[in-house]
């Protein structure tokens, strides 16, 4: 479904009740369309590093003195890239790129969207680009984040994405949770469309308290409280809202299935990026960062009964070698990448489909290694946000870190990433104080910009 | 056009990250000026007109009129009509130029300060109805604007009006939500358990008997905290009252409420994590050790529930009113620690538990929890002063009111405890002795006594300001002898840690680490082999501890804050270990690159034996070092300051100018106007000083010179704070000035740092100065000039008890400003 019918049957909607609340919202998604069609942006991000030397193409190698340029055309695609090889005019391979102004380890935490110094338990800096995007292209839900993890907290906070100082965003774990976070509105019955009810019983009552709260304040403090308020409004409105996108998110919403509920986690991964394809299609939100999996994950259900961290450690698994773990791991989720790309493939929009005005980036939180030192920081990406990304199909390795030639972060990847969505800036995150002054090392990736 | 609002907001930044900040910072407020449409509002405003063309006339027509038009400015033919863009344009300029104190000139004569304050509250609000306003009553309630409340007035004794605080709400303190809410629901636990390795545990039964287990229990805090924390650049105060909680706020609370109400119902969830070890695995019983065998997880549930609580979750059908009441009752005193109203009963029955009874009692109480910790008493401290209203029509604060004011004002915990609640263990399992040990749950995670204060409160001695001040110095008495502050003894251990919370944030030094400094070339470096990774951070913890020094003797603080000789090392014994210079490769390296080094001492000539000194105070803190005192003065020459204030690769004098114009002389600087490019040019073969006479042009001189003659006397420093004689082979140039104090026997030409602080130290301004900051930390707002009577009284007490701390906050803490609420 493209975004005018998405509007159209928005607008059936509102013949009917709550035609009210609703006025306003589809003044705004109308206006927002004329003038250009959605920006969206995927972060897919792994733990215990993304190995670089997977990832190049036949007779294609990093870690040079000079940028390694070529085009994917007619180039074989490594083995766990395979998936991709119907979407190689929309694929971008980035080699090459330094994150040594991160503290790494087992992970960089914030810094690895953010580009700066982060500590699992310390509040974040400053935003991640993940969240940074998603203030600028907010939506029902500004951001939804996906965590594959031990599946028993509803919402979990992995220390990976902000937005803004201090503000760490949540991450949904657990499969029904989310759903019902994301998609509770169509639920008939049942626990979760209990509790779905539930928070909207408390939203309501709370809002009237506060307003008779207000009326006994003097001004300025009605108006702080005023601040409170908006809050409770703005979440009502969602709910509103997604009232209002009963249809988009009937047609849309991936089947609540037995990958829910499922004991293997790798199933609830599925389940993510199903809700994320989902969530993206039918407009709740533009921005999706899925932190693929952690340190203690168990693959099990491709077959692999040892953790994350075990086998960055060496372990294999039963007759498969660590490295034969780690590549069905990283097959796996560009196999689900795969899949989301071509769902979003599949819906038309303006003069394309939605992929053409996505991008979806798959990264580790930690580099190139399970234990990295942040030399070499791999960017896969999918989709060219309507050509603005200059490429169709292209590999790109800059220089080694140390060599002459390198001066190229992930910082600007993330001012890259910026200047593809319009909202140019020139520095994000930190500087590496080894790589020369901060305005020596401004900028975007100038090769990746049309 | 550029709106005043949009550089206010801009500070002088020196650090790459803060840059890109205030540029997006930047960028959002002239977007929302851009989006603002200009109302059509009526023309002109005769009050603004008459008003504005009165104070023209009367101090602008010299240099503005029909005779000169100096910087092509004139004032007698402006436009009043705000409905054109130039007539805003110019009236902007005017009210900035009057604002910041830079017109009318010094020399000439000056408006009174009611005639000025009156004239730019006129230009504001004619702005503000053609929809070109900066919201001058909101931002001067932002503590970076505090300064403009004028010093005179407040000082001079001519304000009459008795002091009170506006009735107010306070949003919950990061750190203390914290305290709530970390530990007891902020937390994901998972339990570790291998099998088949080594441990200390016999596994007696099951499939796996005969092997050895290893267990380990961890919680880590997980939780995003709905009210980060938010500092003002200019005043480095983080706690201020009006900060608001929003959307995002309450977001985060939301979740947070979900996790706690299933915590308190139903218990935590804990991931079991079982790793058996397999043939190929290695082995050990940490994680890292651990490596292989087959991974599986498993959810349980420990804590303890409420008893009442879990009568409710078990109970089928309808529950009683009664039973209501009484859980009630607990939610209340987990979370508002006081017992409900009546209609708070009625209210909690019916619009939140029947509501939502249909969907199960669980769902009905879960609902209330989570009501309770998104109700605005939750998130915000009410301050409405619910005593006695006196004939002014102030009211006292109530007993639970004072208690929340005192103990807030000292302590980042909170106040009230939770009494006894009867609880249940939620796992009742039998499994192997150490996950029984793991799971099962003694004391729940929330339990806490009540302090000090809340038991005088509970026994009604808490009333009156004699009650107040009473339990002020029974507070600020408490002893500490240890004044040693590092890194597992914080400032946050301290007996009052808010007290030396207000140095840290008033000098802003403790941001020392943030300042990122190219750690690999300074081992090559002369002067900076001594700065490593870490000694940023013990720097800060050098001066947390000779800040608490200097309180502990509690006397003429502020002078000796800024003129002290002393300087402490709080990681050094004063031994220098064989091993140590070993590992550094020799006397020599070893030397040079010693934490000492900071203060330009040796370690070599200032070896001491702190375990068995003579002196008591040298045995439990360490030694207090006396430096040259051309060398070192006050926390302004602390290296932790002085690197605070500094950028990447030089020093900052304009920051460091800045900090003293706004902090220690009340003073303001207009920040750096959104066109002009901050750069100094580089030149290795120039001195800072040098490379910044490009601030001399006049354009950037008029707020430049408010800052750099101050800032450059701290050019006897590197820029990671160590004392330099010299600077590109030269003697280093350490002259300055006093100047635009508005206080004539204080301006004046200074050769060195210690002779620009004496002169500062001895000066009533700079203690006045130093006192509105005080009172604004303290306060959490901005002095109104119905403040003034505090003030004085402050700034009495202080003098008369030969500058001491304490007799300077028991004054503020039983003033009116503090007790009552209008």
């Amino acid at each position: 479904m493209n975004s005018t019918d998405r509007r159209t049957m928005l607008r059936g909607v509102t013949l009917g009740a709550g035609a009210v609340a609703l006025a306003p919202f589809l003044k705004q998604l109308e206006a927002a369309e004329r003038q250009q069609l959605p920006k969206r942006f995927v972060f897919v991000v792994k733990s215990s590093g993304l190995q670089g030397d997977y990832l190049n193409p036949e007779g294609l190698e990093h870690r040079g003195d000079k940028i390694v340029d070529e085009s994917l055309d007619g180039r074989k695609l490594s083995d766990s890239m395979k998936p991709l090889e119907a979407l190689k005019n929309k694929l971008t391979i980035i080699q090459g790129l330094s994150g040594k102004m991160t503290r790494l380890g087992h992970s960089a935490h914030y810094g690895a969207l953010g580009g700066y110094k982060a500590s699992q338990h310390a509040p974040p800096l400053y935003a991640t680009i993940d969240g940074h995007l998603s203030e600028a292209f907010p939506s029902v839900f500004n951001h939804v984040g996906f965590k594959m993890g031990e599946g028993s907290q509803g919402v979990t906070f992995p220390s990976i994405s902000a937005k803004g100082p201090g503000q760490q965003l949540p991450f949904q774990q657990n499969p029904m949770a989310a759903f019902e976070n994301l998609f509770g509105s169509i639920l008939e019955g049942g626990d979760l469309k209990n509790k779905y009810t539930r928070t909207g019983n408390v939203l309501d009552a709370m809002s009237d308290d506060i307003r008779k709260l207000q009326k006994s304040l003097p001004a300025t403090e009605q108006e702080k409280l005023g601040h409170y308020l908006n809050g409770f409004e703005a979440l009502r409105d969602r709910r509103v809202k997604l009232v209002a996108m009963q249809n988009a998110l009937n047609q849309n919403a991936p089947d609540l299935d037995d990958k829910y509920t499922s004991r293997f986690k790798t199933h609830h991964l599925e389940a993510h990026f199903d809700m994320a394809s989902a969530a993206l299609i039918s407009g709740l939100t533009n921005v999706v960062t899925v932190h693929a999996d952690g340190l203690d994950s168990v693959y099990s259900g491709i077959g692999i009964g040892n953790n994350v961290h075990a086998i960055g450690h060496g372990a294999g698994y039963a007759s498969l070698s660590a490295q034969d773990c780690r590549n069905a791991i990283r097959s796996f989720h560009i196999e689900l990448i795969a899949t989301m790309a071509a769902k979003l493939n599949a819906v038309p929009e303006g003069d394309g489909t939605m992929l053409d005005n996505t991008i979806i980036v798959y990264t580790s939180d930690n580099a190139a290694k399970h234990h990295s030192v942040g030399s070499d920081w791999p960017m896969l990406v999918l989709g060219n946000l309507g050509h603005k990304l200059k490429s169709s199909g292209r590999y790109i390795a800059y220089p080694q870190y140390g060599r002459a030639g390198h001066k190229h972060t992930i910082c600007n990847w993330f001012t890259t990433l910026c200047h593809l969505a319009g909202i140019p800036q020139d520095l994000f995150g930190q500087p590496d104080m080894a790589l020369g002054k901060a305005n020596d090392q401004a900028g975007p990736l100038s090769e990746l910009l049309t | 056009m550029l709106s005043l609002s949009t550089f206010v907001f801009l500070a002088v930044l020196p650090t790459y990250a803060s840059a890109q900040e205030s540029a997006q910072e930047s960028a959002q407020v002239s977007a929302s000026a851009q989006a603002s449409a200009r109302a059509t509002a009526e023309p002109t405003s005769t009050k603004f007109e008459v008003n504005a063309k009165r104070f023209v006339t009367e101090f602008c027509m010299d240099c503005h009129g029909p005779d000169n038009q100096e910087g092509e400015l004139r004032l007698d033919t402006v436009s009043h009509d705000l409905s054109n863009d130039d007539a805003v344009q110019t009236w902007n300029r005017v009210f900035a130029q009057v604002q910041f104190g830079e017109m009318p000139p010094v020399d000439s004569v000056q408006p009174q300060a009611s005639v000025k304050s009156d004239f730019l509250q006129q230009i504001e609000a004619e702005l503000t109805r053609f929809d070109q306003g900066f919201g001058l009553a909101e931002k001067l309630q932002l503590p970076q604007f505090a300064n403009y409340v004028d010093h005179n007035t407040l000082f001079d004794g001519s304000v009459t009006e008795l002091p009170f605080t506006p009735a107010r709400l306070w949003r919950q303190r990061p750190i203390i939500y914290d305290a709530i809410w970390g530990s007891a629901y902020g937390r994901a636990p998972r339990y570790s358990v291998k099998i088949g390795g080594t441990g200390n545990h016999l596994i007696t039964r099951g499939p796996h008997k005969g092997k050895l287990m290893a267990t380990r229990y961890f919680a880590d805090q997980k939780y995003a905290n709905p009210f980060f924390e938010f500092v003002h650049h200019a005043s480095g105060f983080t706690d201020y009252a009006s900060i608001v909680a929003d959307q995002s706020s309450l977001e985060a609370l939301l979740v947070n409420a979900e996790t706690m109400a299933q915590i308190l119902t139903v218990g935590q969830r804990v991931r079991i994590v079982t790793q058996v070890k397999n043939k190929g695995s290695r082995t050990g019983n940490n994680e890292a050790m651990f490596v292989g065998g087959v991974t599986t997880t498993a959810n349980e549930y420990r804590g303890r529930v409420p008893v009442l609580f879990q009568e409710i979750v078990q109970s089928e059908g309808a529950v009683s009113r009664e039973l209501f009441e009484e859980a009630l009752d607990v939610v209340f005193a987990l979370f508002l620690r006081r017992p409900p109203t009546e209609a708070e009963y009625d209210n909690y029955w019916s619009n939140v538990f029947q509501k939502n009874a249909e969907l199960g009692n669980q769902m009905a109480l879960q609902a209330v929890l989570i009501y309770v910790t998104l109700t605005p008493e939750f998130v915000y401290r009410m301050e409405l002063g619910m005593g006695e209203p006196d004939e002014q029509g102030r009211r006292f604060l109530s007993p639970q009111e004072l208690t929340y004011a005192i103990h807030y004002a000292l302590h980042n915990k909170p106040a009230f405890g939770i009494d006894e609640i009867e609880t249940v263990d939620v796992y009742t399992k039998k499994s192997e002795a150490p996950i029984q040990r793991a799971m099962s749950t003694p004391r729940p995670a929330w339990a806490s006594g009540h302090s000090a204060l809340v038991m005088e409160m509970k026994d009604g001695n808490l009333k009156t300001r004699a009650d107040v001040e009473r339990v002020v110095r029974e507070i600020l008495d408490t002893p500490q002898p240890r004044w040693a502050i590092n890194h597992n003894r914080t400032y946050l251990s301290t007996t009052n840690p808010r007290v030396l919370q207000f140095f840290r944030e008033f000098f802003g030094y403790y941001k020392a680490a943030e300042v990122f400094k190219d750690i690999e070339e300074f081992k090559k470096r002369d002067g900076f082999k001594q700065f490593d990774n870490g000694s940023a951070s013990k720097l800060v913890y050098d001066t947390d501890s000779l800040i608490l020094h200097i309180l502990q003797e509690d006397k003429n603080v502020l002078r000796e804050l800024l003129t002290t000789d002393k300087v402490v090392a709080v990681y050094w014994n004063g031994q220098n270990d064989a091993k140590q210079i070993q590992r550094a490769r020799g006397e020599e390296n070893y030397r040079l690159a010693h934490h000492v080094q900071s203060y330009n001492l040796d370690p070599f000539e200032q070896q001491y034996d702190k375990d068995s000194s003579s002196d008591k105070q040298t045995r439990l803190n360490g030694k207090v070092f006396r430096v040259p005192k051309n060398q070192r003065c006050g926390i302004l020459t602390q290296p932790s300051w002085l690197i605070a204030h500094s950028g990447n690769f030089d020093n900052d004098p304009v920051r460091r100018g800045k900090w003293i114009r706004e902090n220690l002389l009340a003073g303001v600087v207009m920040d750096v106007p959104i066109s002009v490019d901050a750069q100094i040019p580089d030149n290795e073969h120039q001195t800072l000083r040098e490379r910044f006479s490009v601030v001399r042009e006049a354009e950037c001189w008029r707020c430049h010179k408010k800052m750099n003659p101050l800032g450059m006397p701290f050019e006897a420093y590197n820029h990671v704070g160590r004392w330099r004689a010299s600077e590109q082979e030269k003697p280093v140039d350490t002259t300055g000035a006093i100047s635009h104090t508005g206080d004539a026997s204080l301006d004046q030409d200074v050769t060195n740092v210690r002779v620009m602080m004496e002169q500062l130290a001895e000066s009533d301004l700079v203690r006045q100065s130093f006192i509105r900051h005080v009172f604004r930390y303290w306060m959490g707002r901005n002095e109104l000039l119905s403040d003034s009577k505090t003030l004085i009284a402050m700034d009495k007490a202080y003098l008369e008890s030969g500058g001491s701390f304490k007799e300077l906050l028991v004054t503020l803490l039983t003033s009116d400003s503090f007790l009552y609420r209008k």
